[in-house]
């Protein structure tokens, strides 16, 4: 028994040394921290003789009724954090800012307003053709096929047609991916899957480009004499292009109204979307914004309307202009693409073999182009020596 | 068909453009500013 009470007493006493070491550890290490923040008075490291003492968290440092020097200056941080540019001696100027606040404009307008109403667009666009396909249906020939046919396109245009159209598409389809990837694909894929996809997708973007560059530059020189608006789109209008009505078929020439249309959007956005995704590749190289916002104000001013666009613009800010323009003008192309590819296959009869075989049926090229049909009936006239097709049904 | 495999093929001949000339510019490689200008890594 008595060696038993001695063995608990000695263990008391150890569990007892080994409370208080860890007491003084703990004791040790809080004051050596005190010790080390207010400057070891051993230590041969000394602060310059100008500093200023950091105050104690929690408490406010007394007001002398002067401006406070450097990091304390809570004016000059409020300016910082607003985007203050300042002085460096690198060249690279744009280290000047330290706090850019427009990332966090751009980031949320990128993420919020943007991917938003881009989703809903496409979203609405692809209702809009479901919705007029259930209603109106497939646009008939409605004289059937006769049989004989009219070389629409050419192998160049064609060529210039599908170069445009297949980079568009992986364009698209890999800026889509950056923009809704996270929400649409990713889910799908898995984490790893998409990682690689993405990956692939921006370096196919960035290298398809000069292909889209080029198929946009053949269909401009091929067809922008054909684009010129007319009287007879005038006509076509008021019918409602003829789709809407069966029976109905305005005149027109090679293109119609809404071919037209979607020439010159696809050659304006087209060519936006170059200079900003160039912009994009190279980045920093180029103050497109800031130039083209003082050329909108001064035409603005002969209106005697000032927009106030800012014209002093950082490299950086350039940048986020540039994202944000290149998705926008994506997004509206996507759109507009979406309805001609739509036209151009299940939506009418017959058109696809335009850009299929680069022939059209005669009695599809009178229901629709019938300008153009009559003058290329004429032209083939002339070229066979009397040997042209029957004209099966009439233009109208 | 014919101008549509023609235009496959452009494409692949003008992406294939874009990666050589990207390589020549030496994308690859870092820029770091210096006081002494840009220097490539």
């Amino acid at each position: 028994m008595q060696l038993e009470d001695q063995g608990r007493r000695t263990g008391r006493r150890l569990i007892a040394l080994l409370a208080l070491g860890i007491a003084w550890i703990f004791v040790l290490s809080v004051t050596g921290n005190q010790v080390r923040a207010q400057g070891d008075p051993n230590s041969n490291v000394r602060p310059p003789a100008n500093a200023v003492t950091p105050a104690q968290p929690g408490t406010i440092a007394p007001s002398t009724g002067e401006p406070r020097p450097g990091h304390y200056d809570p004016e000059m941080w409020r300016n910082v954090r607003k985007g203050l540019q300042g002085q460096v001696s690198i060249p690279d100027k744009k280290a000047g800012t330290l706090v850019q606040s427009g990332g966090e404009i751009w980031r949320n307008t990128r993420n919020g307003p943007l991917s938003r109403y881009g989703a809903y667009a496409l979203a609405g666009m692809l209702a809009l053709l479901i919705g007029f396909y259930l209603v109106r249906g497939k646009v008939r020939v409605e004289h059937g096929f006769s049989g004989f046919h009219l070389v629409r396109f050419d192998t160049i245009e064609r060529v210039g047609h599908w170069l445009m159209a297949t980079s568009f598409i992986i364009l698209a389809l890999s800026g889509l991916n950056v923009l809704y990837g996270r929400y649409v694909v990713r889910p799908l894929l898995g984490e790893a899957l998409f990682a690689d996809v993405t990956m692939w997708g921006k370096w196919l973007h960035n290298h398809v480009a000069l292909a889209f560059a080029v198929g946009l530059l053949i269909s401009f020189v091929r067809w922008v004499r054909h684009n010129f608006l007319d009287v007879t789109d005038i006509v076509w209008i008021a019918k409602g292009g003829g789709i809407l009505v069966k029976g109905v078929h305005p005149a027109a020439k090679k293109f119609n109204f809404g071919q037209k249309v979607i020439f010159w959007l696809v050659m304006l956005c087209g060519v936006s979307l170059l200079v900003s995704g160039l912009s994009l590749l190279f980045p920093f190289q180029f103050g497109l914004f800031a130039k083209t916002f003082g050329a909108i104000n001064w035409m603005a001013q002969l209106a005697h309307y000032n927009p106030g666009l800012p014209t002093a613009l950082t490299p950086v800010e350039e940048m986020q202009y540039a994202t944000l323009w290149h998705a926008i003008l994506a997004l509206a192309m996507s759109c507009v693409i979406l309805a001609h590819i739509y036209i151009g296959t299940i939506g009418m009869e017959g058109a696809f073999s335009a850009m299929g075989t680069g022939e059209v049926d005669v009695n599809w090229a009178k229901e629709h182009h019938s300008i153009w049909a009559e003058q290329a009936l004429r032209s083939q006239d002339g070229s066979s020596s009397g040997t042209a097709p029957p004209r099966p049904a009439p233009a109208e | 068909m014919k101008a549509f495999l023609l235009s496959l093929l452009l494409l692949v001949a003008l992406t294939a453009v874009m990666v050589l000339g990207f390589r020549a510019l030496d994308f690859s490689s870092s820029t770091v500013y210096t006081e002494k200008g840009n220097v490539r890594l």
